[in-house]
């Protein structure tokens, strides 16, 4: 379907929809909010039977991520040791493979045993459907950086990372996309880096893009998009076609699984639907763990965990940060939106309108390793954490698009539309607005209720039912810690035990990370897009330990 | 895995569907009815604590599980008859009602020990008790002379003679003494060498008592000398109509602060005035903000009647309290006047915006809480309730547990009453205390201090368990 996937450009009814639909996300967040704290002062009757109904709901909403997360983590491991350049040659010969792992099973540990249980099932499942995988020696990766401050030492371990990767970088394009507007030192820092490393590539091309170009606003994605239309261009005069790229778009820090291509190249070369999917791998904030401070470790680590979780929910997958997509898709969709912030999941979005539903994404047990946020000082790396996670709230700026888009769209079921729109909704409502309930509204009505309320029986049940539900919960929270732990990058440091433990303890920080670096960046966004006060793009300051 | 997750979802959200409206109605207080259990019932809960806790409790004859604090919670509407059984203590009653979904709260229950535990603070044979009103001072004296006085500190439990014994105001002799709410400042009018009259000025605040002699500050014997904590070193004196403002620190004198007052107050640094023309008025120590509170003369005349002196008690940000010299008490709420005459003194509350009046012969509460007003057909003004009646010469009264209990003088006697009782109000006999000397309740330390009938000394009695009578025992 033609949609054009912004903001720019409505006239009439279409832009008065637009602007409405802008402000639906933080009215609701601020009337849940608002609304409750007046309804615990007015009513707190009422107010103290919706906190228990709420509470419930959050409580069986952990258990059922935790029940997730842990499943997650445990595929997670189980490929650990997988050997996706086998599985890649493999697919090339799907009837025989499928053998061969039935008898390496045979002897196999049980994770291995698992692994290649699930490669054999989806093998027999393209074999049933008779399709074939394209040949793995057809297939090639171009891998998009743009770089906009970022010095040599940020970008070139992931350049690193690509080059000393499994699969053969020989057939791997890499295009640093730089900003014009960078100074001089990036812009030498991406040269040397190309003189370095591009006879290790396919290619290592720089691509410069202008400032101010007419239509775009100053965001990742106009740049990406610069860099991947120089990229069309190289791959049309080698005659390489594009149904056989796998693009790869990564912020500058991140750095790849060693098998991350090979693991990429596998997950195309089996997915039935390979032009109308992106891939996600899991992202994990291990670049700089150990330098920064501890908030900033148990927030990021939320955030992989947050990913982990969506990688088993396929079905609602929507890609975030670095993720990959067939080239053939992002050409035909128009590339990556060039007015907009969160280029990560408007893509998908944009995708899944352009493909009137056939798209998707596939999620991927391998991680892509980023650098968490940092800064010089404490309260700086504070400041650029509440920056970056505003900056991803502000992905709530799809919903208006997408509602249009849904609108408009006559071949999506409507149980889709509406399954994909309360989960973009849900989730960005309750990004902003949990934290406020679970930390300071629940606590209003037995505090502030006033002696009427004290005479109701629920002054008395109500805190111990919350109690009950908060104890409970933290069956899920020390699931997290553990988990938390056991994901944590090993590293020869002098005490490894005592600074895990110190980990561990960080997470009792959580519910005023939650507030004051996840609810309210997430609500800050939201009021921004209701009050037509749009952000501009931040890119955030990354720091690591000699 | 979307299967599992399909599956998951659906039993988890069965799983809400089914609990959550059980778990709401649970807090409401539905139960399924016992020995009937296809009916639901809606309950109600008995909360209990008690000073000191650990209480074991009894409900209609049968001990439970449970002991203080607790929440007796399932219990059908009814009437209850509640037990509190703690050893060393008096056993507790009282029939408690349940409503379908209420809450009973007994939550400041002061259990009478069988025995109450008393400790002499002070050795002498003393014969004057004083109380600095919300401090921690009282001062114990003997014979009628400044030096025979010893400050003594509750909280540190620290005693300490007023005037050091070779003073030369040691020997004056104790004429008047003044005081104020939170102050720790205490204004004595004293007859010196040759009858001289002395006002001294003594700051027990400090690390010993401050001693100033303010007397040039007073032209003549004032009737009435009012002051509060927060006003710094300003005092306001008060006689036949006029108004001086006094600053001890600069040792200046500013008369004719007002004239043709019949009323004087201070608050928030305020000083309120009731003129005999009818106005009352607020103003700041500078005489300057006047802000005319009552402009109407007839209508003053009948509240305040046409003679006699007022004590203006600002009770909280809109509420004015006016004790009369014949003891009326007035607020500016209707009624307006809420004792004809007689009020022997009054005690606040101000979390609960209560005032505890007493006379000679009862003892009540003044509930500011239970005003109606706005958007009715008849106004309700503030509900004076009487608590106690049958005195015979109370003398002080005090709120105690948090206003749960009062603990009142009544001749030689000291009593404690139970306010929240749902039952009759429960009286207790705490002690008998030397004649014609006062008693001094602390909230902060949760004792009560006395002259001992028999030997004088300055002792203590523990009234509120569990409290601390200060933290450097001496």
């Amino acid at each position: 379907m033609k949609f054009i996937f912004s903001r720019h450009g409505l006239k009439g009814g279409e832009k008065k929809l637009q602007r409405f639909l802008e402000i639906i996300p933080g009215l609701t967040s601020w009337t849940i909010i608002v609304g409750m704290f007046i309804l615990s002062l007015a009513n707190p009757v009422i107010a103290a039977a919706i906190i228990i109904a709420f509470l419930i709901y959050w409580f069986l909403k952990l258990a059922y991520l935790t029940i997730f997360l842990v499943i997650s983590y445990f595929r997670l491991s189980i490929e650990e040791n997988t050997d996706w350049m086998e599985r890649a040659r493999g697919a090339n010969m799907p009837e025989e493979f499928v053998k061969i792992l039935k008898n390496a099973s045979l002897k196999a540990p049980f994770k291995k045993k698992l692994s290649n249980y699930f490669c054999r099932k989806r093998l027999e499942h393209l074999l049933k459907k008779g399709m074939k995988p394209p040949f793995l020696d057809d297939i090639y990766h171009l891998v998009i950086i743009p770089v906009a401050k970022e010095t040599r030492d940020v970008v070139e371990p992931g350049i690193r990372g690509i080059a000393e990767n499994t699969f053969p970088s020989k057939r791997t394009l890499v295009v640093l996309a730089v900003e014009e507007r960078a100074s001089d030192g990036v812009k030498k820092d991406a040269a040397d880096i190309r003189a370095e490393y591009r006879e290790r590539f396919l290619d290592l091309i720089i691509s410069m893009h202008k400032n101010g170009v007419r239509g775009e606003a100053r965001v990742k994605g106009a740049n990406a998009t610069h860099a991947a239309k120089a990229a069309a261009e190289y791959f049309k005069e080698k005659t390489i076609p594009f149904e056989n790229v796998i693009i790869s778009c990564f912020d500058s820090d991140t750095v790849v699984n060693p098998q991350y291509f090979a693991c990429l190249t596998y997950n195309f070369m089996i997915c039935l639907e390979r032009t109308r999917s992106s891939f996600q791998p899991i992202p994990v904030y291990y670049n700089n763990i150990w330098d920064v401070p501890g908030f900033a470790r148990v927030l990021e680590t939320g955030s992989s965990f947050f990913q982990l979780i969506e990688a088993t929910n396929p079905e609602k997958l929507v890609t975030f940060s670095s993720h990959s997509m067939s080239f053939r898709a992002l050409v035909d969709v128009g590339y990556w939106p060039v007015d907009m912030i969160s280029d990560d999941s408007a893509i998908f979005w944009k995708s899944y309108i352009r493909f009137e539903g056939d798209y998707r994404v596939v999620p991927m047990y391998t991680t892509v390793s980023m650098d968490i946020v940092a800064a010089d000082t404490w309260w700086k790396t504070i400041v650029n954490e509440y920056k970056q996670k505003r900056r991803w709230a502000w992905g709530v700026e799809n919903f208006p698009l997408v509602v249009r888009g849904f609108l408009r769209d006559k071949k999506i079921p409507l149980f889709n539309k509406i399954r994909l729109i309360f989960k973009l909704f849900e989730g960005h409502i309750s990004w902003a607005t949990w934290a406020f309930l679970l930390t300071i509204i629940v606590w209003i009505p037995p505090v502030f209720g006033g002696g009427h309320f004290q005479k109701n029986i629920l002054y008395y049940s109500a805190p111990r039912i919350n109690g009950t539900i908060f104890n409970l919960a933290c069956f899920s929270i020390i699931t997290s810690i553990i988990l938390s732990i056991c994901l944590l990058p090993k590293r020869k440091i002098k005490h490894p035990l005592l600074q895990r433990i110190a980990f561990a303890f960080q997470w009792l920080f959580i519910p005023l990370i939650i507030l004051f670096l996840s609810a309210i960046p997430a609500l800050d966004a939201q009021t921004r897009l209701m009050l037509g006060k749009r952000l501009e793009f931040w890119v955030a300051p990354k720091k690591r330990g000699q | 895995m979307l299967i599992l997750r399909k599956i998951v979802f659906y039993i988890f959200a069965f799983f809400y569907v089914i609990f959550c409206p059980l778990v709401i109605l649970y807090a409401f207080g539905y139960i399924l009815k016992p020995q009937n259990e296809n009916i639901m019932v809606e309950t109600g809960i008995i909360y209990l604590s008690t000073a000191p806790p650990g209480a074991s409790i009894y409900i209609n004859g049968e001990v439970t599980e449970n002991k203080t604090p607790a929440m007796l919670d399932k219990l059908l509407p009814g009437r209850y008859d509640i037990k509190l059984f703690l050893e060393n203590y008096e056993v507790w009653n009282d029939v408690l009602p349940v409503r379908a979904g209420g809450a009973t709260t007994s939550g400041r229950i002061l259990l009478a020990p069988k025995k109450r535990k008393t400790e002499t603070c002070l050795a002498g044979n003393f014969n004057d008790l004083v109380f600095l009103p919300g401090t921690q001072f009282l001062l114990a004296g003997g014979g009628g002379l400044l030096g025979d006085y010893t400050v003594y500190d509750c909280l540190n439990r620290d005693p300490k003679a007023v005037i050091a014994p070779g003073s030369r105001y040691a020997k004056c002799e104790i004429v008047s003494l003044f005081t104020a709410r939170e102050s720790p400042c205490i204004l004595f009018s004293a007859l010196g060498k040759d009858t001289k009259k002395l006002f001294l000025w003594v700051d027990l605040g400090e690390k010993e008592p401050v001693i100033s002699d303010i007397t040039d500050l007073f032209p003549e014997a004032p009737r009435r000398v009012i002051w509060e904590a927060s006003g710094g070193d300003n005092i306001f004196t008060f006689r036949e109509g006029s108004v001086n403002r006094l600053d001890i620190a600069a040792k200046a004198l500013y008369p004719g602060f007002a004239q043709n007052a019949r009323g004087l107050g201070v608050a928030e640094k305020l000083v309120y005035i009731l003129s005999f023309n009818g106005d009352l008025s607020s103003m700041n120590y500078e005489k300057k903000g006047v802000n005319k509170l009552l402009g109407d003369k007839k209508l003053a005349d009948l509240i305040f009647g046409s003679s006699g002196g007022f004590r203006i008690e600002p009770f909280s940000k809109d509420v004015i309290l006016f004790t009369g010299e014949k003891g009326e008490l007035l607020a500016n709420r209707l009624p307006y006047k809420f004792v004809d005459k007689g009020t022997v003194g009054t005690e606040f509350d101000l979390p609960r915006e209560r005032v505890l009046l007493w006379k000679k012969d009862k003892i009540g509460i003044l509930d500011f809480s239970a005003e109606v007003t706005g958007a009715v057909a008849f106004e309700q003004g503030p509900r004076l309730d009487w608590i106690f009646t049958g005195g015979k010469n109370i003398k002080e009264a005090f709120f105690v547990y948090e206003a749960s209990h009062v603990l009142f003088h009544d001749l030689n006697e000291v009593y404690l009453l139970d306010i929240n009782h749902y039952g009759p109000r429960r009286l207790e006999h705490v002690l008998t205390v030397k004649e014609k000397t006062g008693i001094f309740y602390s909230e902060k330390t949760g004792f009560l201090y006395y002259l001992d009938p028999l030997s004088g000394n300055l002792a203590s009695a523990e009234i509120v368990p569990g409290k601390t009578e200060g933290t450097e025992g001496k």
